[in-house]
């Protein structure tokens, strides 16, 4: 009888061994790489210049983010558990946050106590109140640098986390790019040189540390094949480990990761979508669209932080001046069109004549306008204009409602002057003033015809009592500002938009920004028999302090105005008087003086009944002031949209850490088993493969398990052979050789990765795929610990139940006996 | 009866001679090579077996040759014993062979007025006996004492058989007719059984043209002294043995005790030479350690002719051989350190 065949015996390696590196030394380039990481996030935090006022913010980033990086790097060169320098760098991140901003109510300045977190909520809480009303560049005001110095102290941890523990230092690049995400999108200039070179530079040199640290096992394992050029490696082999440090597939992680980051961090930074950042909410992909329907462009161009497109006027004219570019007048109950008149439009720019008879005594005034960058087929004008010149390009004038119209963009870089036409109205004229549609478009006065009962009602409630088509309007006007302005409630709340179902949501919500004030004026003036519609143009802009030399009209003070003054307010026809401007919007443009009334905040007693039946509450009636400079008013109900979006992102976060976990948890058993020598590597040689379909079965001898393992081999010269060789012989020596033998741990380091990249080669793309997701090795240990403890569980339930069997025979048969 | 004796046994009353010194591990493995060699020239593909009987001698067993008649059981025995320039002798077993014949005896010499003790055929380095289990039980069982003590008593008296020493016995399964086989305990006295088998086609082919002039057995040189295998012996028993690995032995003959389908399993003793031939085998493979490998590679041919069946087991069809390497499939390797990922069960 002869032996069973066992593998044959490892194939004897000369025992040559290199300069042997200290496994329990100082692990400098782990720690290196976070440090790298942190000065990448810094430097991308430098172009947050322009987002924040001044430079006072970056000392205390610095301070939090760098003590942060410095505990996570102090952790590493201890070699602490995989974990814990990241736990270390989170107490130290809130402990240098506490000191930096917090210090007074902390204990020994630094350990946040109850006090503290009062404080920061406080803070939190004031800054966002502020900021919120705050133009970018916005003021570095505590709460806004506390926010932005945690966000990026995080930052660094999750980074490092990524490239140290996860061993992804190519996808670490993310925490740096997501920082200069945000200024990416909110200024128009973009991040700023400064900032990305610094953090592309800082990232790239973690990289290179990282794959240094790479290349010191690799050149380890090279010195003990015996080849000492590394040119002389095979060239598949030398192909294969050049793309090790960043495969495609990192890449294209890389890329993922970017747009993931992009699209979670608005919702991760509160504050982002409100206030200082309100662009975010909304990107404008295709640029500064004022295109034929104004409307699209309105709201984004009044959430926008800059002013884009800035027009320069003077003006002569006592009052604010409205620049107005185009009216819309039909409504089909879903949008609001302009007109769409071409074919009736007039050239002679010097004759403009509205087709309604006026009765009221005329002002003229003269105004000069330099449009500068802004891009519409419409030039600005103040309303009415009677005559234009110094234009270029071909414009016509809509007999209706006089808005001059040219080619697309043909407003670019015009210098013209108006000579504007109006009645001097003031209300006893208004209140005698007749409202009806004669000698004007048929379409200022259709409503459509399902029309919710709720507009109806606010109509006929608001307006009950008034005796004339103006007081109508007043009481219209006045219920109106009672509401509040908010250009993202709309937004969060998902009724953005022209629409009969918004103008519903609207009059719900009491909170919206000039399109649905206006609509809602307009549409509801229909409802009690005035011809309304919207016009579409600035509000009165501010002062430069400059003044520009008209000839023939004298020296006139210069005003400008820019995107974020774009405006609509109703206009309401009065016969005799033509179209009569109102303003119902809260806390932009002017209130005229024809449109004021004793009691603005609804002294009407039809208002505080209508508001019982409606909503219990109503906001306070903010002053009106120059929209360039919002006051500060009552949040819109801001708080309840921000939740479910949380929810959801926190839900996604959680998905995205629930996918990411085993993964996760292999990486970090990894690195674990191989800082614990032979014994871990060798565990580790199991681990692959369990992963790769090769589990280790409790009767295998390490070298018939290592044997099996044999199947990995590619034509690469045996370098699997080798390495499984060399792994077995130092693993065998370890386990059962005499006591003493000192394992060459860096060959069996060596010999992991290179069996590690084999065992990859082996299998198919999806196989990797599903490895990579869940590696089975991952819980291999609870599920085998889980597997024993059901198995002891069933043998007791059995033996329990072969003696409670007996015991009942012992029992039933007792009476025979 | 019949025996041939070959090279000078010294017979010395017994004492504790001094141990073997253990030889180096360059000048053991050149050594066994040499051997082994010498072996193969003679044995064609059979290194298999060549290697055991290598690896018994080095562990200080005795090996037990267990095939059918021709497929040279006697020639493997011989060749080894020349190999190595040492006493041997041979004994072919016959139903009328006494005891005496086997250990010697005491002769009354006229000239000395003293009875003086004449040695028997055990008195060598390498004894080889010839179907064995043709002998009587009494002829049988006094060969248990030399082998398991390495000593003769005669008339009261105790002489030490010189060292080394190894009984290479060789029985035929087949013939039944007018054999006594062997009874468990002497069986346990054997460190390993091996079987021949037949050769292959072209070893059958080399043997023939080999054998046509005269026996190759005569071309045989030694290839090693007897002290020389003494020092072997020494370093197969420095050869250190891991905690894991004496777990792993004695799981393993555990297992066969409690195996339901073995009415008898290992023996302490079994389990005691199993871990020597492991030891022996670590040395030949050129390690100073013993792997758990060796262990399961030696147990098939150290614990197969100990076991027996289960009469059911019997009855179904299976072997010892195979329920052995159930049983070794089955028994988990102990280790300190890496096996945490398996599946214990």
């Amino acid at each position: 009888m002869t032996a069973p065949p066992r593998p044959a015996p490892a194939r004897p390696v000369p025992p040559r061994r290199g300069p042997r590196w200290n496994p329990r030394g100082l692990a400098w380039k782990p720690a290196a790489v976070g440090m790298f990481l942190a000065v990448s996030i810094v430097g991308a935090s430098v172009s947050y210049d322009g987002v924040l006022r001044g430079w006072a913010w970056l000392y205390p980033i610095v301070v939090v983010v760098f003590a942060t990086a410095a505990a996570i790097a102090v952790g590493r060169l201890a070699r602490l558990p995989v974990v814990v320098p990241s736990a270390v760098g989170l107490v130290v991140w809130a402990f240098s946050l506490t000191f930096m901003f917090l210090r007074d109510t902390a204990l020994l300045g630094v350990i946040p106590t109850a006090h503290t977190l009062e404080a920061a909520r406080e803070a939190l809480d004031e800054a966002w109140n502020t900021v919120a009303y705050e133009a970018v560049p916005a003021g570095p005001n505590v709460g806004v640098v506390a926010l932005l110095a945690g966000a990026l102290g995080l930052t660094a941890i999750v980074g490092e986390a990524i490239a140290v523990p996860c061993r992804l230092p190519a996808i670490a690049g993310v925490a740096p790019l997501s920082v200069l995400a945000v200024p990416a999108l909110l200024k128009p200039s973009g991040p700023g040189a400064w900032g990305f070179a610094a953090a592309a530079a800082a990232y790239l040199a973690a990289l290179a540390v990282a794959r240094a640290d790479g290349a010191s096992d690799r050149t380890s394992r090279e010195r003990r094949a015996g080849s000492p050029e590394p040119g002389l490696a095979p060239a598949p082999f030398r192909a294969r480990r050049a793309g090790s440090a960043v495969s495609p597939t990192g890449v294209v992680a890389i890329v993922a990761a970017i747009v993931a980051g992009s699209l979670v961090l608005p919702v991760l930074i509160p504050g982002f979508e409100r206030g200082a950042f309100p662009e975010g909410s909304r990107l404008k992909y295709f640029g500064q669209n004022v295109g034929l329907n104004p409307f699209i462009s309105l709201g984004s161009d009044l959430r926008s932080a800059q002013g884009v497109g800035i027009i320069r006027y003077a003006t002569d004219s006592t009052k604010p001046v409205y620049l107005q570019t185009v009216t819309v007048d039909s409504f089909d109950g879903t949008t609001w069109g302009p007109d769409n008149r071409d074919d009736t439009r007039q050239g002679n720019l010097t004759a403009i004549t509205p087709g309604t008879a006026q009765t009221a005594p005329l002002v003229t005034t003269t105004t000069v306008i330099s449009t500068g960058s802004f891009t519409s087929p419409y030039l600005p004008t103040p309303y009415a204009p009677a005559s234009i010149t110094g234009v270029r390009g071909h414009f016509g004038w809509d007999p209706l409602n006089l808005s001059l119209k040219g080619e697309p963009g043909a407003s670019l870089d015009q210098d013209y002057v108006v000579r504007s036409v109006m009645p001097d109205v003031t209300p006893d004229v208004l209140d005698k003033a007749r409202s009806s549609a004669r000698g004007i478009g048929r379409e200022n006065g259709i409503v459509p015809s399902a029309i919710p009962s709720l507009v109806r009602t606010t109509a006929e409630t608001v307006t009950k009592g008034a005796a004339s088509q103006y007081a109508k309007a007043i009481a219209l006007q006045t219920y109106l500002r009672t509401f509040t302005y908010s250009e993202q409630a709309p937004v969060n709340e998902g009724y953005d938009g022209t629409g009969m179902d918004v103008l519903e949501k609207f009059l719900e919500k009491k909170s919206g920004y000039c399109i649905h004030f206006s609509a809602a004026m307009a549409v509801m003036a229909r409802l009690v028999g005035i011809p309304s519609r919207i016009a579409v143009g600035f509000a009165p802009g501010h002062p430069t302090g400059g003044s520009v030399a008209v000839s023939g009209v004298g020296v006139l003070p210069e005003f400008e105005v820019d995107a974020r003054d774009a405006h609509a307010w109703p206009e309401l026809y009065f016969e005799g008087l033509g179209w009569i401007p109102f303003e119902p919007t809260p806390s932009r443009g002017v209130l005229p003086a024809y449109a004021q009334t004793d009691s603005p905040s609804g002294g009407s007693t039809n208002l505080d009944n209508l508001n019982d039946g409606l909503r219990p509450s109503v906001g306070p009636t903010p002053a009106s002031s120059p929209s360039a400079a919002p006051a500060p008013q009552v949040a819109a109900p801001g708080e309840a949209p921000w939740e479910p979006a949380a929810a959801l992102a926190a839900g996604v976060l959680a998905l995205a850490a629930l996918l990411v976990l085993p993964a996760a948890v292999r990486a970090a058993q990894r690195r674990r088993r191989l800082a614990q020598g032979v014994d871990g590597a060798w565990e580790e040689l199991e681990a692959i493969g369990l992963d790769h379909g090769i589990p280790p079965s409790p009767s295998d001898t390490p070298r018939a398990y290592a044997g099996r393992l044999a199947a990995w081999e590619a034509d690469d010269g045996g370098t699997v052979h080798e390495a499984l060789a060399t792994l077995t012989r130092e693993y065998e020596r370890h386990e059962y050789g005499r006591p003493g033998y000192r394992a060459d741990e860096d060959a069996a380091r060596a010999a992991i990765s290179t069996l590690s990249r084999a065992s990859r080669a082996a299998s198919s793309p999806a196989a990797r795929a599903r490895i990579a997701a869940l590696p089975p090795s991952a819980f291999a240990r609870p599920r085998n610990a889980l597997g024993r403890a059901s198995q002891r569980a069933r043998r007791a339930l059995r033996e329990l139940a072969a003696r409670g069997g007996r015991l009942w025979r012992g029992l039933r048969n007792r009476p025979h006996r | 009866m019949d025996v041939h004796r070959t090279g000078v046994t010294a017979i010395t009353p017994l004492r504790a001679g001094p141990p073997p010194q253990p030889m180096p591990p360059t000048r053991f493995r050149a050594t066994c090579e040499r051997i082994l060699a010498s072996v193969d020239r003679v044995i064609d593909g059979k290194a298999d077996a060549s290697r055991t009987a290598l690896t018994v001698l080095l562990a200080q067993g005795h090996l037990l040759v267990e095939d059918v008649p021709g497929v040279g059981k006697t020639m493997l025995a011989k060749t080894l014993a020349r190999t190595i320039d040492c006493s041997v002798s041979r004994i072919q077993f016959t139903p009328d062979l006494l005891p005496s014949d086997v250990t010697g005896v005491s002769i009354y010499n006229q000239a000395t007025r003293q009875f003086e003790f004449r040695p028997g055929a055990v008195f060598a380095n390498i004894v080889i006996g010839d179907e064995i289990n043709r002998a009587s039980a009494k002829t049988q069982s006094a060969l248990l004492e030399c082998m398991e003590e390495h000593q003769v008593t005669v008339d009261g008296t105790s002489y030490a058989m010189s060292e080394p020493f190894m009984v290479i016995a060789t029985q035929n399964p087949i013939e039944m007719e007018g054999t006594y086989p062997l009874p468990e305990a002497q069986r346990d006295r054997f460190m390993a059984r091996i079987s021949m088998g037949y050769p292959d086609e072209a070893a059958e082919a080399l043997m023939l043209e080999s054998h046509q002039s005269e026996s190759p057995l005569l071309s045989v040189q030694p290839a090693a002294e007897a002290s020389e295998v003494l020092g072997m012996i020494g370093t197969v028993k420095s050869v250190y043995v891991s905690d894991p690995v004496k777990e792993f032995t004695v799981a393993l003959g555990r297992a066969t005790r409690s195996s339901e389908r073995l009415r008898l399993g290992a023996s302490p003793r079994a389990v005691l030479q199993l871990l020597r031939a492991s030891k022996a085998r670590a040395a030949l493979d050129g390690r100073d350690f013993v792997l758990p490998d060796d262990v399961a590679a030696m147990a098939p041919t150290v614990l197969t002719h100990r076991l027996i069946l289960d009469r059911r087991a019997a009855g179904a069809g299976l072997t010892a051989g195979g329920v052995l390497d159930a049983i070794i499939a089955a028994v988990p390797i102990p280790s300190d350190g890496a096996a945490r990922l398996r599946r214990q069960d």
